[in-house]
């Protein structure tokens, strides 16, 4: 106190008080002016009438709702209609706006504003300081502060608040099968994204329903499905624990270089007269319900499974397709089991008939390297032993993670593909429309546990598939897809995906029947099986209805509810969108105006944030207010002490 | 505490300031677990204290009332509640704004009282919405608590949706062929029209199209 530099010091000190002092002022201020409670409350209380009905009261609300983005002369708006307003209470116009600077922003930028050239010498002043806004239609503008209420938390505008509004959008009247898709708007990514009506179907099943795809043990998948359908790329959830797993294999591992595919292949059955062809047919779909194994080709030399000594290929399989392919399969685990054998070899190399017919049916998983053999196990017995699910494509989560274990500790390129053959009109007809959505959707379901993204290298065969046919094989023409979808549903669908052609990759095997089949459905979307009896020929008969195999349909006709006539209404809602909202605050405040608000009336108030030391923040009891409506916020009794204590040892100073 | 409410005006969520979550393609799982789950969605709705984190999207299937274009309210009460309703719409729950036809399903006529039982099933698994609006403070508590506010209210959004068309009972006497359509609707509720572009709009740095950028909300048939 001695030194003019020690009185210098203590002034700032002492500034630097009153400057926290005028900051839980302007606290209390702001707590005084959000809680006041509105006078609307009293004029709705005493005047019970309306004078608007429920719809235009929300639609008042609902426009008011982010304004200042809906129409560029909000604010003049809104302040006339408050002085309006306050008029009609019998109040004089407001003289303050109390508002976040973010508002007023937008009028400094005005090109009024900014045009700095047609100022004159004050543009270039203008110019050095930039637009600065006062007040505003004759009222004040105080901007808000952010304030450090709350110990580790951000200081915040009270002004802002989070709100969430609800949004509903419907799809009326849409069928069972009937293809199509809506198209929503996702914020968080600034894109619009398509739901397909099967999705739709699935995610709206309750839980005691059946939404058509069984996509795992705990059934727990199918939302991420169908975020996935939905072109969602990024999104990690879903797979809760596996997601987890996939990413700390990822990091220990590094990015794996994952191959995921699937194809389809859809042929058409017209021989109705062969009845080995009908046979055949009504095998594939079986075999398509239970799946089956797959072949694991590895880097050496292929070593081909041995069916020959299951069966032959004159055994009947009819009725009981799916215990031959079990016992095929199970024959061919001790093999993979005992041996440890990391190639064999499937498709390429089949020539005959039955194991062709076996191997297209059939999923196959092909890995190009060294698999461990732990890993299979537990990948070949969910896929096969489960005898419990019947459903192919009920994978457990847990045998999934194991493939992606296999795939990831092994730096294994997986390429895991799905054949399965979906007859198309003729034969079972609408019926098989369930069967490309479940392998879609299983599909999605790996590309999901994989974390696929773009850089993901994946085959999938929709270039062969999911094109529009253009006509039968008898030359026919087929009006249209024979089922209920076209390229566009499955390119959506693979958004997250390069979609490559299989053929690139492997030369076709006129042989394989999978390979054939890929060929011809390049242009067609039918499939004459390649055997080594030579290429089957179609013939342009039809199956009358009443011929439909009956088993086939017990299995997947869908139930009578899921008949084509019946329409259904989806109603999506999106209950929780949320943002961060301002407000502003209009009043009348200033010396001149006692009585009106607290606004430029309040005195000192000297207890502080938490960083300062002092407890609570605002706190009811200690705001005292004068008879006189002059309002006075006193101390808080420890920053009282403090500033009493100050003023005496000060004396004049402040 | 302000002396004289009535020179006081507050104006409350006329800015938007930026985006938290709700409105992504992430879907409510109603049959299962996992981070979409209908638990893990109750619970992100009902944690009011953070930002919303959790899964956007409910989708509920009726029956399609047969030979009647059924008209949704604007706005919409989404959840079924055994107790009477009492909405209030404005940030200070001062305006009610409730009538019965808002009601996803009301019970009026007997076609739509066949879907209130799916309604109710829905209902009972969703969060408790109606509760949490029933409860909603003023916002200027909410605003000094740091509380979320949350709807029972939902409106009409932006959405396209496409029917590619099919043919039913295909070769049969009485095949039908139904046209392919697509019907645009634009928003009608808080948040307006949504489209690509307006992100930057709902961060509060941008205004919105003063056109109608998804169309006119009707239904058009594409060849």
């Amino acid at each position: 106190m001695v030194s003019a530099k020690g009185r210098e010091n203590f002034q700032n000190q002492l500034k630097q008080l009153i400057g926290s002092i005028q900051y839980s002022n302007d606290y209390d201020v702001h707590v005084a002016l959000v809680q006041a409670p509105t006078y609307a409350r009293t004029v709705d209380e005493r005047y019970y009438s309306q004078d608007k009905n429920a719809w235009q009261r929300c639609r008042e609300f609902v426009d008011l709702f982010g304004i200042m983005q809906k129409n560029q002369n909000a604010l003049d708006l809104l302040i006339e209609e408050a002085k309006t307003t306050l008029r009609s209470w019998g109040s004089q116009d407001p003289t303050f706006m109390l508002t976040n600077s973010k508002l007023t922003m937008q009028m400094t930028m005005t090109p009024e504003k900014t045009n700095y050239m047609n100022h004159g010498p004050d543009g270039q002043k203008l110019l050095k300081q930039g637009p600065s806004l006062p007040s505003y239609r004759g009222l004040n503008i105080i901007n808000t502060r952010s304030f450090a209420t709350e110990e580790g938390a951000r200081p915040r505008d009270l002004l802002n608040r989070r709100v969430r509004v609800a949004e509903y959008y419907v799809v009326s009247g849409v069928r069972r099968n009937e293809p199509g898709f809506i198209e929503l708007y996702d914020q968080s990514k600034d894109t619009m994204f398509q739901i397909p009506f099967e999705s739709l179907y699935t995610m709206s099943c309750l839980p005691n329903e059946d939404g058509g795809v069984a996509m795992g043990n705990d059934g727990n998948n199918d939302g991420a499905d169908a975020g996935i359908a939905a072109g969602d790329q990024g999104n990690g959830g879903g797979q809760g624990g596996v997601a987890n797993q996939a990413a700390m294999y990822r990091n220990a591992m590094g990015a794996p270089n994952i191959q995921l595919g699937g194809f389809m292949n859809t042929f058409e059955v017209n021989d109705v007269n062969n009845a080995f062809w009908r046979s055949q047919t009504v095998q594939a779909l079986d075999a398509a319900q239970y799946m089956s194994c797959g072949s694991f080709v590895g880097p050496g030399i292929p070593t081909k499974l041995k069916f020959d000594n299951v069966d032959n290929g004159n055994t009947p399989i009819l009725g009981n397709y799916r215990g031959i392919m079990e016992r095929r399969y199970k024959r061919a685990l001790p093999f993979l089991y005992e041996k440890n054998v990391p190639a064999l070899l499937l498709d390429d190399q089949f020539n005959d008939f039955t194991y062709s017919v076996a191997e297209t049916t059939a999923s196959s998983l092909r890995v190009e390297t060294q698999l461990n053999g732990e890993t299979i196990k537990t990948f070949m017995k969910g896929v096969m032993n489960d005898d419990s699910n019947p459903n192919p494509f009920h994978f457990d989560t847990e045998t999934l993670a194991g493939v992606k274990v296999a795939t990831e500790m092994g730096h294994l390129d997986l390429y895991f593909c799905i054949n399965m053959y979906a007859m198309s009109a003729l034969v079972l007809n609408e019926h098989t429309a369930r069967i490309p959505t479940v392998v879609r959707d299983f599909i999605m379901r790996l590309a999901r546990i994989f974390e696929a993204t773009s850089e993901t290298e994946t085959v999938f065969g929709s270039k062969y598939v999911f094109s529009q046919p253009k006509r039968r094989v008898d030359g026919t023409n087929t009006q249209g897809s024979p089922l209920p979808y076209d390229a566009a549903v499955f390119r959506k669908a693979a958004n997250f995906v390069r979609v490559k052609r299989i053929g690139s990759n492997r030369a076709i095997n006129p042989y394989s029947a999978v390979e054939y089949a890929m060929a011809v459905a390049r242009d067609y979307i039918l499939l004459a099986c390649g055997t080594s009896e030579g290429d089957l020929p179609p013939l342009p008969s039809y199956v009358p209805d009443d011929e439909h195999p009956q088993r086939f349909d017990a299995h997947l006709a869908p139930p009578h509810e899921d008949d084509e006539d019946v329409c259904y209404d989806y109603v999506i809602v999106r209950p929780n969108i949320e943002h961060n909202m301002l407000g502003v605050v209009l009043g009348r405040g200033g010396k001149d105006e006692l009585g009106c608000t607290f606004w430029g009336q309040t005195e000192l108030s000297v207890y502080d944030d938490s960083m300062h030391g002092c407890p609570p923040p605002y706190t009811p009891p200690f705001l005292h207010v004068n008879v006189r409506q002059r309002a006075c916020y006193v101390a808080h009794p420890c920053g009282l002490t403090l500033l009493c204590a100050l003023f005496r040892k000060m004396g004049n100073v402040v | 505490m302000v002396l004289n409410e009535r020179n006081l005006i507050k104006l409350w969520d006329i800015c938007f300031a930026g985006y938290n979550g709700g409105m992504d393609s992430r879907i409510v799982n109603w049959r299962g677990g996992g981070c979409d789950s209908v638990d893990a969605f109750a619970t992100a709705t009902e944690k009011l204290n953070c930002p919303y984190d959790g899964p956007s999207i409910m989708v509920m299937r009726f029956k399609h009332l047969q030979g009647r274009n059924k008209t949704y309210s604007n706005p919409l009460v989404f959840k079924h509640s055994d107790e009477q309703l009492n909405p209030r719409i404005d940030p200070d729950n001062v305006h009610r704004c409730y009538d019965p036809s808002m009601q996803l399903w009301s019970g009026g006529a007997p076609s739509e009282a066949n879907n209130i039982p799916r309604w109710q099933q829905y209902s009972a698994l969703m969060p408790s919405f109606d509760a949490l609006h029933h409860h909603r403070q003023a916002a200027g508590q909410n605003a000094t608590s740091q509380t979320t506010e949350v709807p029972g209210l939902a409106f009409q959004g932006s959405s396209r949706v496409v029917k590619h068309g099919m043919t039913l009972n295909k070769g049969e006497q009485n095949e039908k062929i139904i046209p392919p359509s697509e019907t645009i609707q634009n928003g009608a509720g808080h948040l307006g029209a949504s489209y690509v572009g307006v992100a930057s709009v709902r961060e509060g740095k941008g205004m919105f199209f003063n056109s109608r950028p998804f169309g006119s909300g009707t239904q058009v048939q594409v060849m």
